[in-house]
């Protein structure tokens, strides 16, 4: 039932509208040549494709071989989703998102379910909408009566959070679902950082931690939208934009030194959070 | 409604992949016209993993493609069926930017709804 839900929410955000019915030709078609010389039509693409789920992020770390897991660096308890601060909100939000993929499949029942909580309050206070709230009300009632495998918990939250999340309007404020990701992509981060320092691994940081255009998308936002929270954020957050674009841009190779760095800006706008 | 996709993303999951983003496109017939593809993401894929695009159109179209660019606009994967069911894989040792675009290969209608899932595993 919780995947119906998911799926109907996912159909419902979508963009598109109406399958036309066109009758078809029977013979078979010949096949067209992608243009060598193309135009590339709109630049309306998906920025928010550019960021990498934590799950995606875990992943990688795995796949090249270190033997660590995110999740277990997360030292802090779920955030209280309390602000007067809608983008304060959305951030944080970000955040439980990313720790709730990050644990989904080691957690408690009850963790998972004070995480949910925090995740629907921010999604209440942002005006997400309805049907979002039916699909985290539905995903805690299947989580206590153990009627998914956490496997599948990691599936439907990884729809949510890259799929059904980023087609979510909030009453037409383009601004919050950014705001989401930067929250769960700076966690992430501080998290990624933090592994590589402490298992030593900062020669697989150029492929890690180096995503110049995220850093941009987030930066861009920034300029463009101005950051409604309270100015020690703010200014916290420019900061750390800043020493994580040096990074993501250096020529040479990230050294312990650049992963201390990232680590500590991260960590200092999360704790103001 | 790209309705097409839900299942696809179901399939995928069954073999291991995980679901990253999911992407819509609306490709009208000036697009075929003008040799014209709809970008429809970015982004850097992370190494050592394997990445996949499935996509899918609805009926208006016999043939649609997803054709995949590195940051040089230069083609490094495309799907080379005809159909509305594209389905391509990162070659593995991509770098850097990529840009996931839609080629409206063959469309009957005056437009027609597509869409990509981007998979990894």
């Amino acid at each position: 039932m919780s995947r119906t839900a998911l799926i109907v929410l996912a159909l419902a955000v979508s963009a598109c509208s109406g399958t036309a019915e066109v009758e078809l030709p029977t013979t078979p078609p010949e096949p067209v040549a992608v243009p060598e010389v193309v135009e590339v039509v709109g630049e309306d693409d998906a920025p928010s494709a550019l960021v990498p789920s934590p799950s995606e992020t875990q992943r990688a770390v795995e796949a090249a071989g270190i033997d660590v897991t995110l999740a277990s660096l997360i030292d802090h308890p779920t955030l209280a989703i309390a602000s007067d601060s809608e983008d304060q909100v959305a951030v944080s939000t970000g955040v439980v998102v990313a720790d709730l993929l990050l644990t989904a499949k080691t957690s408690t029942t009850e963790q998972l379910t004070t995480q949910i909580d925090a995740i629907a309050l921010g999604m209440r206070s942002l005006d997400a909408g309805s049907d979002i709230d039916t699909v985290l009300s539905e995903l805690k009632t299947r989580i206590a009566n153990d009627s998914m495998t956490r496997d599948e918990l990691v599936s439907e939250l990884e729809l949510l959070s890259g799929a059904i999340i980023p087609e979510l309007e909030f009453n037409g404020r383009a601004r919050i679902v950014p705001l989401i990701q930067a929250g769960s992509w700076l966690e992430a981060t501080n998290l990624l950082a933090r592994a590589l320092q402490d298992t030593g691994h900062a020669g697989a940081a150029d492929a890690l931690i180096k995503q110049p255009e995220v850093v941009d998308y987030f930066k861009k936002y920034a300029a463009e939208h101005g950051m409604d929270v309270p100015a020690p954020v703010t200014e916290t957050l420019l900061k750390a934009l800043d020493i994580l674009g040096e990074v993501a841009n250096k020529e040479g190779s990230i050294t312990d030194e650049d992963l201390k760095n990232v680590a500590q800006c991260t960590q200092a706008v999360l704790s103001l959070l | 409604m790209v309705g097409c996709l839900e299942p696809k993303s179901w399939d995928a999951k069954q073999e291991g992949w995980s679901e990253r983003t999911r992407h819509y496109a609306t490709l009208v017939a000036d697009h075929t016209r003008a040799n014209a593809l709809v970008r429809v993401a970015r982004f850097r894929p992370y190494p050592n993993l394997e990445y996949r695009f499935i996509g899918c159109g609805d009926a208006g179209f016999a043939d649609i493609d997803v054709v995949l660019y590195d940051a040089d606009n230069t083609i490094i994967a495309r799907d080379i069926q005809i159909g509305r069911d594209p389905d391509v894989l990162l070659p593995s040792d991509t770098t850097g930017l990529i840009s996931v675009r839609m080629f409206a290969a063959d469309l009957r209608a005056d437009s027609g709804e597509a869409g990509v899932l981007v998979m990894a595993r």
